[in-house]
């Protein structure tokens, strides 16, 4: 009925039992901190806090198997967990943190427009801190083995194109706003640099990539400019479609910001905080599904894995190219040989049935001149 | 007030951590789930293909075999999950003979692999290999998903050897704008995929699946588990689902692109246009009884998808039945495994009545 299972040794009992203690430790210690005479205020500033232990404790925890323990379905989910529990963690920060700004309104006051702008963008900095969490979790590992599948690539060919790129992002008229921008914390000009390399590389070393070549070296020129300019142009995609997902994100942000309001009053407790993360991934839900049900969203995709794929494409072009001074078999190659493997188990399929057929019909002529 | 805002932080905190702690516990020492838990029997192996026998239990043995066509996305052992969640030993229980179809893991050789090869290659093998071990003319198909499609298609085109079709959760009908799968598929170019990599990554299918409700897929569903990583059984369960979930095989590239083109781009099949080896599907071929189930809060196959298939087919003998689960609950949910293995037996063994009073079917070895 159970799992296979490997049971864990002596030590991971010891150790489970003494990350317990040190948790009530660190919890006692807090709890003695928020009852002595510091101003409250002054808890938040701390070089630690929940979500900061939390990430320690569960670093330590994650780093801890890899030295002891084989890869398993167990440690697979366990790990699937841990990263949305750090969402839910920092969410809690977050949650801290805004509590803190919307108490911090006198009751009864009537506040200024400058004052409301002051509070909202207050807390859609801090909710933009929370975003980088949300945007480092992965869905189990998935979009990873996307990219894999789509690049099915090596780390130079991203270097080599860096190389070529570099020069471009750095003479960019507009990149000093750009930077300024985000010093001053403005995430979404991070997002403009994708449309600026977009435009500069198509106008620039793009227009070289594809350029033709001549010499011996033609054909193989060729394919490598085709290859790092289906690599740049599949970034750029890349890039665009995450710019959508990330601008998905803070129209989420303002109807979370909107909802809060329900929460004013409110005692902050484990119970309220549990309300808001259901209404925080509620309200990301449908603002999402919206996007994922448009037009943009289908043209954005399709732009985005087609590209990955022309990469593709050209990159086992090359490789096909390369390979064909070697021994070593290339993709062309092996496709033939899947497809005469294909062809030869259609054929004998084809051949059982035959015979199949004739036993069946031998056998009845049998029935027939055995007399009854 | 920040004192309270303070003290409700710890008290999270310490209660997630606490509960990973007990996760990690129960967790990290389970290397692998088992894929089905009822005793079964391969007696059928042809290249990757493999069929396992499920023997009938009790008084009351429905004399027609039962074959069951799984989906080529993900695995059949979702209908034999654990032990008080098993479709198949409820099924078996009740009587029915089965025979479930394992279509392995297609890898690169299987690429050029066409939806001709798994219907009429091996399904319709499997299915002359169950007719000759039970002696008997015709077989029960029951098809799940996108198997479901599949049965119907073959159930279409051999109709002289099956007796009853059942369908679950089956896409028939994809002329629509709703779903967001029927959506992306349009505008899909599965061309340029199947041409440049040929087989379909499972990943790259399940990423879809989990698009499809990012935040309660991706986050809340294990947010939610946290509260309950100390029971050990919930944890195994979740496991198992886990396992399920994520054990996508790749799919042969060619398969892949007619059924994204013919059925999900075109609708060829509800049009009755579409083809296979060179013949065309008639879905009025379809003249013995058809059982249509599936569920109405379904996120992948939405009902409008399944529900048409009554108007499609060419006998009157339609029964549908509706269940108010989703996709996935249509295997696990109590509800359907309570109600659905009585319903779809004795379904079954109204309509082999005349089967009966034929007695035991001349079996070969």
């Amino acid at each position: 009925m159970a799992g296979t299972t490997d049971k864990p040794g002596e030590w991971m009992a010891q150790w489970l039992k003494m990350q317990e203690s040190l948790m009530k430790e660190w919890a006692s210690s807090l709890g003695k901190m928020m009852h002595s005479p510091a101003p409250p205020g002054e808890w938040m500033k701390l070089p630690f806090s929940p979500g900061g232990l939390y990430e320690q404790w569960s670093r330590s925890l994650s780093d801890l198997p890899t030295k002891r323990e084989e890869e398993g379905v167990g440690r697979l989910v366990y790990n699937r967990i841990a990263s949305s529990s750090k969402v839910y963690m920092d969410l809690l920060n977050f949650w801290a943190k805004s509590t803190g700004i919307l108490k911090s309104v006198p009751v009864g006051k009537t506040l200024t427009v400058e004052e409301i702008n002051v509070l909202r963008n207050n807390w859609m900095k801090n909710y933009q801190e929370f975003m980088k969490t949300l945007w480092g979790s992965r869905p189990a590992g998935d979009e990873e083995s996307l990219g894999k599948t789509l690049e099915g690539t090596t780390l130079s060919a991203s270097d080599l194109t860096w190389s070529l790129v570099e020069p471009i992002l750095k003479n960019v008229a507009q990149m000093p706003d750009i930077v300024q921008k985000i010093s001053r914390g403005d995430t979404s000009a991070v997002l403009d640099l994708g449309g600026i390399f977009s435009k500069n590389y198509e106008d620039t070393v793009g227009r070289a990539m594809i350029a033709p070549s001549f010499g011996y070296f033609k054909a193989l020129n060729e394919k490598i400019g085709q290859t790092i300019h289906a690599y740049a142009r599949f970034n750029t995609a890349k890039n665009a479609f995450s710019s959508m997902l990330y601008k998905t994100g803070l129209k989420a942000a303002e109807k979370v910001y909107q909802r809060s309001s329900e929460f004013i009053g409110q005692e902050a407790s484990p119970e309220t905080f549990k309300a808001f993360y259901h209404m925080w991934w509620t309200v990301n839900e449908e603002t999402y599904h919206d996007l994922l049900s448009s037009e943009e969203f289908a043209t954005m995709s399709k732009e985005m894995i087609s590209r990955g794929l022309l990469f593709r494409k050209w990159f086992d072009d090359l490789t096909d190219h390369v390979l064909k001074f070697t021994n070593i078999p290339g993709k062309k190659d092996m496709d033939e040989v899947y497809k005469t493997l294909w062809d030869l188990r259609r054929e004998v399929r084809n051949q059982k049935r035959v015979i199949r057929d004739l036993e069946k019909k031998m056998e009845a002529k049998d029935r027939r001149k055995k007399p009854a | 007030m920040a004192e309270n805002v303070m003290e409700a932080m710890m008290k999270e905190s310490a209660r997630v951590q606490q509960k990973l702690l007990k996760g990690f516990e129960n967790m990290m020492h389970i290397k692998d789930m088992e894929e089905g838990v009822t005793p079964r029997e391969v007696v059928y192996r042809e290249d990757k293909v493999q069929v396992f026998h499920f023997k009938p239990e009790g008084e009351d043995i429905c004399p027609v075999p039962v074959v069951i066509v799984y989906a080529l996305v993900n695995r059949q052992y979702m209908m034999d999950i654990q032990d008080n969640l098993s479709l198949f030993r409820k099924l078996i229980g009740q009587g029915l003979d089965l025979y479930v179809i394992d279509w392995g893991y297609p890898s690169k050789m299987d690429k050029y692999q066409t939806m001709e090869d798994y219907l009429d290659g091996y399904l319709n093998n499997v299915v002359d290999f169950v007719r000759d071990r039970t002696g008997k003319d015709k077989v029960n198909i029951l098809g799940v998903c996108q198997g479901g499609a599949f049965s119907t298609i073959y159930a279409a085109l051999y109709p002289e050897k099956v007796q009853n079709l059942v369908v679950m959760v089956a896409p028939i009908d994809l002329d629509t704008q709703d779903g967001l799968l029927q959506v992306w598929s349009k505008s899909f170019d599965v061309d340029l995929m199947v041409d440049t990599i040929g087989n379909v990554p499972g990943e790259f299918l399940n990423l879809g699946f989990l698009w499809l409700k990012p935040f309660q897929l991706v986050i809340d569903k294990y947010v939610g588990l946290i509260d309950r990583l100390d029971n050990p059984e919930t944890v195994k369960y979740f496991l198992r689902m886990e396992k399920w979930i994520f054990d996508s095989p790749d799919q042969a590239g060619e398969t892949f692109r007619k059924f994204v083109k013919d059925l999900f781009q075109q609708n060829l099949l509800c049009k009755g246009e579409f083809k296979l080896g060179g013949r065309k599907v008639d879905l009025k071929n379809i003249t013995m009884p058809v059982l249509n189930l599936f569920g109405e809060q379904d996120h992948l196959v939405p009902p409008y998808c399944s529900k048409p298939l009554a108007d499609l087919v060419g006998t009157k003998d339609v029964t549908t039945v509706a269940y108010a689960v989703g996709h996935i609950g249509m295997y696990v949910s109590s509800k359907a495994q309570k109600e659905m293995p009585p319903t779809v037996a004795n379904w079954l063994k109204d309509r082999a009545v005349s089967e009966k009073k034929k007695g035991p079917g001349k079996a070969k070895k």
